[in-house]
Protein backbone atom coordinates (compact mmCIF):
# COMPACT_ATOMS: atom_id res chain seq x y z
CA UNK A 1 0.00 0.00 0.00
CA UNK A 2 1.64 3.42 -1.08
CA UNK A 3 1.87 5.97 1.90
CA UNK A 4 -0.89 8.70 0.42
CA UNK A 5 -3.06 5.01 0.88
CA UNK A 6 -2.05 3.87 4.18
CA UNK A 7 -2.07 7.99 5.73
CA UNK A 8 -5.66 7.91 4.53
CA UNK A 9 -6.70 4.66 5.73
CA UNK A 10 -5.13 5.58 9.23
CA UNK A 11 -7.10 9.00 9.19
CA UNK A 12 -10.28 7.28 8.21
CA UNK A 13 -10.00 4.71 11.03
CA UNK A 14 -8.38 7.10 13.62
CA UNK A 15 -10.51 7.50 16.75
CA UNK A 16 -10.46 9.83 20.19
CA UNK A 17 -12.27 8.77 23.48
CA UNK A 18 -12.73 11.75 25.18
CA UNK A 19 -13.19 11.41 28.81
CA UNK A 20 -16.29 13.18 30.32
CA UNK A 21 -13.95 15.73 31.88
CA UNK A 22 -12.59 16.94 28.40
CA UNK A 23 -15.75 17.68 27.35
CA UNK A 24 -16.62 19.57 30.21
CA UNK A 25 -13.68 21.60 30.21
CA UNK A 26 -14.06 22.64 26.52
CA UNK A 27 -18.05 22.41 26.61
CA UNK A 28 -18.32 24.23 29.57
CA UNK A 29 -16.15 26.97 29.16
CA UNK A 30 -18.16 27.58 25.63
CA UNK A 31 -21.01 27.56 26.60
CA UNK A 32 -20.16 30.11 29.73
CA UNK A 33 -18.73 32.60 26.65
CA UNK A 34 -21.91 32.03 24.84
CA UNK A 35 -23.74 32.56 27.73
CA UNK A 36 -22.13 36.15 28.52
CA UNK A 37 -22.89 36.43 24.52
CA UNK A 38 -26.51 36.04 24.91
CA UNK A 39 -26.78 38.77 27.78
CA UNK A 40 -24.70 40.91 25.83
CA UNK A 41 -27.30 40.31 23.14
CA UNK A 42 -29.96 40.57 25.02
CA UNK A 43 -28.95 44.09 26.85
CA UNK A 44 -28.36 45.64 23.39
CA UNK A 45 -31.87 45.38 22.53
CA UNK A 46 -33.16 46.27 26.05
CA UNK A 47 -34.89 49.65 25.23
CA UNK A 48 -32.75 52.53 26.69
CA UNK A 49 -35.09 54.67 29.07
CA UNK B 1 -26.32 23.83 4.80
CA UNK B 2 -27.16 22.65 8.60
CA UNK B 3 -23.65 23.79 9.64
CA UNK B 4 -24.69 27.60 8.44
CA UNK B 5 -28.02 26.76 10.10
CA UNK B 6 -26.13 25.50 13.64
CA UNK B 7 -24.04 28.70 13.44
CA UNK B 8 -26.93 31.04 12.66
CA UNK B 9 -28.73 29.11 15.82
CA UNK B 10 -25.85 29.38 18.11
CA UNK B 11 -25.09 33.59 16.80
CA UNK B 12 -28.93 33.78 18.70
CA UNK B 13 -27.32 31.76 22.06
CA UNK B 14 -28.69 28.05 21.52
CA UNK B 15 -26.97 26.13 23.77
CA UNK B 16 -27.81 23.38 21.90
CA UNK B 17 -26.62 24.38 18.68
CA UNK B 18 -23.36 24.79 19.81
CA UNK B 19 -23.58 21.36 21.40
CA UNK B 20 -24.21 19.61 18.40
CA UNK B 21 -21.33 21.85 16.86
CA UNK B 22 -18.60 20.42 19.30
CA UNK B 23 -20.24 16.75 19.52
CA UNK B 24 -20.35 17.06 15.40
CA UNK B 25 -16.24 17.85 14.93
CA UNK B 26 -15.10 17.29 18.12
CA UNK B 27 -13.00 14.41 17.06
CA UNK B 28 -11.92 15.85 13.84
CA UNK B 29 -10.23 18.63 16.08
CA UNK B 30 -8.94 16.11 18.27
CA UNK B 31 -7.38 13.67 15.79
CA UNK B 32 -5.67 16.71 13.27
CA UNK B 33 -3.89 18.12 17.31
CA UNK B 34 -2.83 14.67 18.22
CA UNK B 35 -1.38 13.87 14.92
CA UNK B 36 0.22 17.74 15.00
CA UNK B 37 1.55 17.82 18.51
CA UNK B 38 1.72 14.14 19.38
CA UNK B 39 0.77 14.85 22.45
CA UNK B 40 -2.83 14.45 24.22
CA UNK B 41 -2.67 17.27 26.89
CA UNK B 42 -1.45 19.95 24.43
CA UNK B 43 -4.25 18.61 21.85
CA UNK B 44 -6.60 18.81 24.39
CA UNK B 45 -5.82 22.69 24.95
CA UNK B 46 -5.18 23.60 21.50
CA UNK B 47 -9.53 22.27 20.91
CA UNK B 48 -10.69 23.86 23.72
CA UNK B 49 -8.88 27.41 22.51
CA UNK B 50 -10.54 26.82 19.70
CA UNK B 51 -13.78 26.61 20.41
CA UNK B 52 -13.24 29.00 22.67
CA UNK B 53 -12.24 31.81 20.31
CA UNK B 54 -14.89 30.49 18.12
CA UNK B 55 -17.83 31.42 20.38
CA UNK B 56 -16.35 34.28 21.32
CA UNK B 57 -16.01 35.61 17.65
CA UNK B 58 -19.56 34.16 17.06
CA UNK B 59 -20.92 37.77 16.80
CA UNK B 60 -18.97 38.89 13.92
CA UNK B 61 -18.79 35.34 12.80
CA UNK B 62 -20.05 34.80 9.34
CA UNK B 63 -19.22 31.07 7.59
CA UNK B 64 -17.68 31.22 4.39
CA UNK B 65 -16.85 27.41 2.91
CA UNK B 66 -17.16 24.60 5.40
CA UNK B 67 -17.40 24.80 9.06
CA UNK B 68 -15.50 21.46 9.58
CA UNK B 69 -12.20 23.07 7.06
CA UNK B 70 -12.97 26.65 9.18
CA UNK B 71 -12.16 24.36 12.60
CA UNK B 72 -9.62 22.33 11.11
CA UNK B 73 -7.70 25.80 9.77
CA UNK B 74 -8.09 27.23 13.39
CA UNK B 75 -6.78 23.81 14.89
CA UNK B 76 -3.52 23.99 12.59
CA UNK B 77 -3.00 27.64 13.43
CA UNK B 78 -3.00 27.16 17.44
CA UNK B 79 -0.84 23.72 16.79
CA UNK B 80 1.84 25.58 15.40
CA UNK B 81 1.99 28.44 17.72
CA UNK B 82 2.12 25.74 20.94
CA UNK B 83 4.97 23.97 18.56
CA UNK B 84 6.73 26.90 18.76
CA UNK B 85 6.23 27.52 22.53
CA UNK B 86 6.91 24.08 23.29
CA UNK B 87 10.04 24.26 20.86
CA UNK B 88 11.41 27.49 22.37
CA UNK B 89 11.04 26.09 25.27
CA UNK B 90 12.94 22.71 24.99
CA UNK B 91 15.45 24.43 23.17
CA UNK B 92 15.82 26.74 26.34
CA UNK B 93 16.50 23.58 28.51
CA UNK B 94 17.85 21.59 26.25
CA UNK B 95 15.42 19.14 25.76
CA UNK B 96 15.72 18.69 22.26
CA UNK B 97 12.29 17.23 21.26
CA UNK B 98 10.09 19.91 20.83
CA UNK B 99 6.61 18.40 22.10
CA UNK B 100 6.98 15.11 23.78
CA UNK B 101 4.66 12.13 23.73
CA UNK B 102 2.39 11.30 26.50
CA UNK B 103 0.89 7.78 24.90
CA UNK B 104 2.16 6.29 28.02
CA UNK B 105 0.39 8.95 30.67
CA UNK B 106 -2.43 7.18 32.79
CA UNK B 107 -4.31 9.72 33.76
CA UNK B 108 -4.63 11.44 29.52
CA UNK B 109 -8.02 11.77 29.12
CA UNK B 110 -8.04 11.60 25.48
CA UNK B 111 -7.64 8.54 24.74
CA UNK B 112 -6.11 7.42 21.25
CA UNK B 113 -7.21 4.14 19.22
CA UNK B 114 -4.18 2.18 17.37
CA UNK B 115 -4.38 4.00 14.20
CA UNK B 116 -4.34 7.26 15.64
CA UNK B 117 -0.82 6.22 17.24
CA UNK B 118 0.18 4.88 14.62
CA UNK B 119 -0.32 8.02 12.24
CA UNK B 120 1.01 10.27 15.13
CA UNK B 121 3.44 7.86 15.98
CA UNK B 122 4.66 7.99 12.01
CA UNK B 123 3.93 12.10 11.61
CA UNK B 124 6.62 12.70 14.76
CA UNK B 125 9.72 11.50 12.23
CA UNK B 126 8.58 14.22 9.61
CA UNK B 127 9.46 17.75 10.19
CA UNK B 128 6.50 19.87 11.43
CA UNK B 129 5.80 21.83 8.27
CA UNK B 130 5.31 18.50 6.34
CA UNK B 131 3.33 16.90 8.81
CA UNK B 132 0.71 20.16 8.68
CA UNK B 133 0.60 19.99 5.00
CA UNK B 134 0.08 16.11 4.83
CA UNK B 135 -2.47 16.63 7.33
CA UNK B 136 -4.39 19.60 6.16
CA UNK B 137 -4.23 17.49 2.76
CA UNK B 138 -5.75 14.71 3.77
CA UNK B 139 -7.84 15.40 6.85
CA UNK B 140 -9.27 19.19 6.46
CA UNK B 141 -9.54 18.30 2.84
CA UNK B 142 -7.71 21.48 1.66
CA UNK B 143 -5.96 21.91 -1.50
CA UNK B 144 -2.40 22.23 -1.99
CA UNK B 145 -3.16 26.48 -2.68
CA UNK B 146 -5.56 26.44 -0.07
CA UNK B 147 -2.56 25.01 2.22
CA UNK B 148 -0.36 27.64 0.32
CA UNK B 149 -2.59 30.51 1.30
CA UNK B 150 -3.21 29.84 4.90
CA UNK B 151 0.79 29.48 5.61
CA UNK B 152 1.68 32.16 3.43
CA UNK B 153 4.27 30.51 1.33
CA UNK B 154 4.11 29.21 -2.28
CA UNK B 155 2.00 26.62 -4.19
CA UNK B 156 5.27 25.01 -5.11
CA UNK B 157 6.88 24.80 -1.44
CA UNK B 158 3.68 23.46 0.24
CA UNK B 159 3.93 20.28 -2.94
CA UNK B 160 7.47 19.87 -2.18
CA UNK B 161 6.99 19.93 1.44
CA UNK B 162 3.66 17.05 0.53
CA UNK B 163 6.28 15.26 -1.42
CA UNK B 164 9.06 15.11 1.28
CA UNK B 165 6.82 14.69 3.29
CA UNK B 166 5.23 11.34 1.70
CA UNK B 167 8.69 10.03 0.90
CA UNK B 168 9.97 9.78 4.72
CA UNK B 169 6.33 8.14 5.20
CA UNK B 170 6.83 5.79 3.01
CA UNK B 171 10.52 4.87 4.76
CA UNK B 172 8.73 5.33 8.08
CA UNK B 173 5.38 3.25 7.96
CA UNK B 174 8.04 0.08 5.70
CA UNK B 175 9.60 0.03 8.64
CA UNK B 176 6.72 -0.41 10.53
CA UNK B 177 5.84 -3.04 8.64
CA UNK B 178 9.13 -5.07 9.14
CA UNK B 179 9.07 -4.54 12.67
Amino acid sequence: MNPEDKIKELISKSNVTVDSRTDKRILGDSLEDLKKLKQKQSAEIRPNL
Amino acid sequence: MEDKLLVIRCKRGSTEALERIYEKYKKDMLILAVALLHNTSAAEDVVHDVFISFVQALEKFRLIGSLKGYLLTCIANRARNANKVKYRQAVESNLGEPVGSDKDNPSAMILCNEQLQQLSNAMTGLPYEQRETIMLHFQAGMTFKSIAGLLGVSVNTIKSRYRYGIDKLRAILDGEVIK
